[in-house]
């Protein structure tokens, strides 16, 4: 099967700070992938490289066998780990700026996703909570259609409820016939939802499987092994 | 680009609003004022001078804004729409002082001797060629350096982008000034050096001599030298966005 994502020997260097070193890996289509990783291990770069936002230093990544660029922003829906809104937006304000936009963006996805989470149009993305804007992003993000999914600590920081709210969402909502890569460290509320994981440490995967495997073959959870592996 | 505009005005309409309302009560206020025509006249300058420079500086954040901001780096759009886009708010802004000052400008028309006004209607065709070209080279050239200033200084730096950029501005100004004057002996500050006229108000009556106009084709290679920088600036802000500024 031809990979959905192609990540090439990227590596990424702040000044003297390498951040990441060397990333390789491929994703097929209709996967959920946990990008796990402690803070500062390069989660988000690696993210926004993906997504086309920050230049890598060295290697190459292809969406769909494309290059990223101009062509690959429309084939990938990013939720970045900060607020895609502007402050004089209200809900309604952000979904036609969507709308407007994105060409694949679902209109009555949208909606429907604002009933799920409970949220007001007419309310200002300022006034929102943390937790709120968080299901705004998310909103946003997945009610386009397009074939990659990158969701960039989408729980961190929320109160369990709202972590709960979201997870229900991502199941609900993501399509599957697309891949989703969420990049996190709260390990133990997300491993659920799964198919495979990839452990980021140090700019570098030092652990890429399916959970099924972690799970059948060395008979622990995602979240046990996380912590073998990130351990100090 | 036109939504990348409609947005950029949506972003910014509240300021932009407020400082034509405040340009519009203040230029009435001065009319409607017993002040002196002369007091009028320079206070009406004045804001409308810092309503130019408002609107200039809200332009340069709009395309700084452009440029980094997650938002808008990750729509699928041209990389030179956040030139149009930002160039066109531009005009427009600056389009909208013309017309707040014209408003005030017909106030002046009736109490000034502006009879050489008559003297431009006779100009040779190249001249009103000319002063049209030099007019929209110069706006447009003008913005597209600042605009590859903020480019390259996003670049260079994370933090400090202003001073690196004032920098750079300075050093860069310099240099194509030089450059101009060295190729075409005049720099940018002479562009408008197609027409001459001569006013004076200095024993109480308004005097002037009739407008004349630079013979030939000479301010072409100035021309033609600012319009090339443009579209070199182009392709480097073209280069930053895709190659160097990291979206925050």
């Amino acid at each position: 099967m031809d990979a959905l994502l192609k990540v090439n020997g990227v590596s990424k260097k702040y000044g003297k700070k390498q951040v990441l070193d060397g990333v390789s890996f491929d994703i097929g289509p209709g996967r959920l992938i946990g990008l796990l990783g402690s803070n500062g291990s390069g989660k988000s770069t690696l993210m926004q490289i993906i997504a086309g936002l920050t230049p890598a230093s060295a290697g190459d990544i292809s969406v769909m066998g494309r290059p990223t660029g101009r062509e690959t922003k429309s084939l990938i829906s990013y939720m970045p780990d900060r607020p895609m809104t502007e402050s004089w937006m209200k809900v309604r304000d952000a979904i036609a700026f969507y709308n407007d936009f994105y060409a694949d963006f679902d209109m009555e996805k949208a909606r429907e996703m604002l009933d799920f989470m409970k949220l007001d149009e007419k309310s200002g993305v300022s006034i929102l909570s943390k937790g709120m804007n968080e299901r705004l992003q998310l909103t946003l993000a997945l009610s386009r259609n397009v074939s990659l999914y990158l969701l960039d600590e989408p729980i961190g920081g929320v109160d369990p409820v709202a972590r709960g709210k979201i997870l229900d969402a991502i199941v609900r909502f993501y399509r599957e016939d697309s891949s989703l890569i969420i990049s996190t460290h709260l390990v133990g509320d997300m491993e659920r939802i799964f198919d495979e994981v990839m452990f980021l440490r140090a700019g570098r995967i030092v652990h890429h499987e399916e959970v099924e495997n972690i799970r059948m073959k060395h008979g622990r959870s995602v979240d046990d092994m996380f912590k073998e592996v990130f351990g100090e | 680009m036109m939504k990348l505009l409609k947005y950029d005005l949506r972003r910014n309409a509240n300021l932009l609003l407020a400082v034509c309302a405040v340009l519009i009560l203040c230029e009435l206020g001065m009319i409607l004022s017993p002040a002196m025509l002369e007091v009028k006249m320079v206070v009406i300058l004045i804001a409308n001078f810092t309503a130019a420079v408002i609107f200039m500086i809200n332009n340069l954040r709009v395309f700084d804004y452009n440029i980094k901001s997650v938002s808008r780096r990750l729509l699928p759009v041209n990389t030179l729409s956040y030139v149009w886009a930002s160039l066109v708010y531009a005009i427009l802004n600056t389009l909208a002082v013309l017309v707040v000052a014209a408003g005030a400008g017909m106030y002046f028309l009736g109490r000034f001797d502006t009879s050489f006004w008559g003297d431009a209607l006779h100009l040779p065709v190249y001249v009103w060629i000319g002063l049209v070209l030099e007019a929209v080279i110069t706006t447009v050239y003008g913005f597209l350096f600042f605009y590859v200033v903020i480019a390259l200084a996003r670049s260079i730096t994370k933090k400090g982008a202003f001073w690196v950029g004032l920098l750079l501005f300075l050093v860069l100004s310099a240099v194509m000034d030089w450059l101009e004057n060295l190729l075409f002996g005049q720099d940018s500050t002479q562009a408008f050096n197609l027409v001459t006229f001569h006013y004076e108000n200095g024993t109480g009556t308004i005097t002037h001599d009739s407008l004349t106009a630079m013979a030939g084709w000479n301010w072409l290679g100035s021309f033609v030298f600012e319009l090339l920088l443009s579209i070199a600036f182009l392709f480097v802000i073209k280069w930053c966005v895709e190659k160097r500024i990291e979206a925050r």
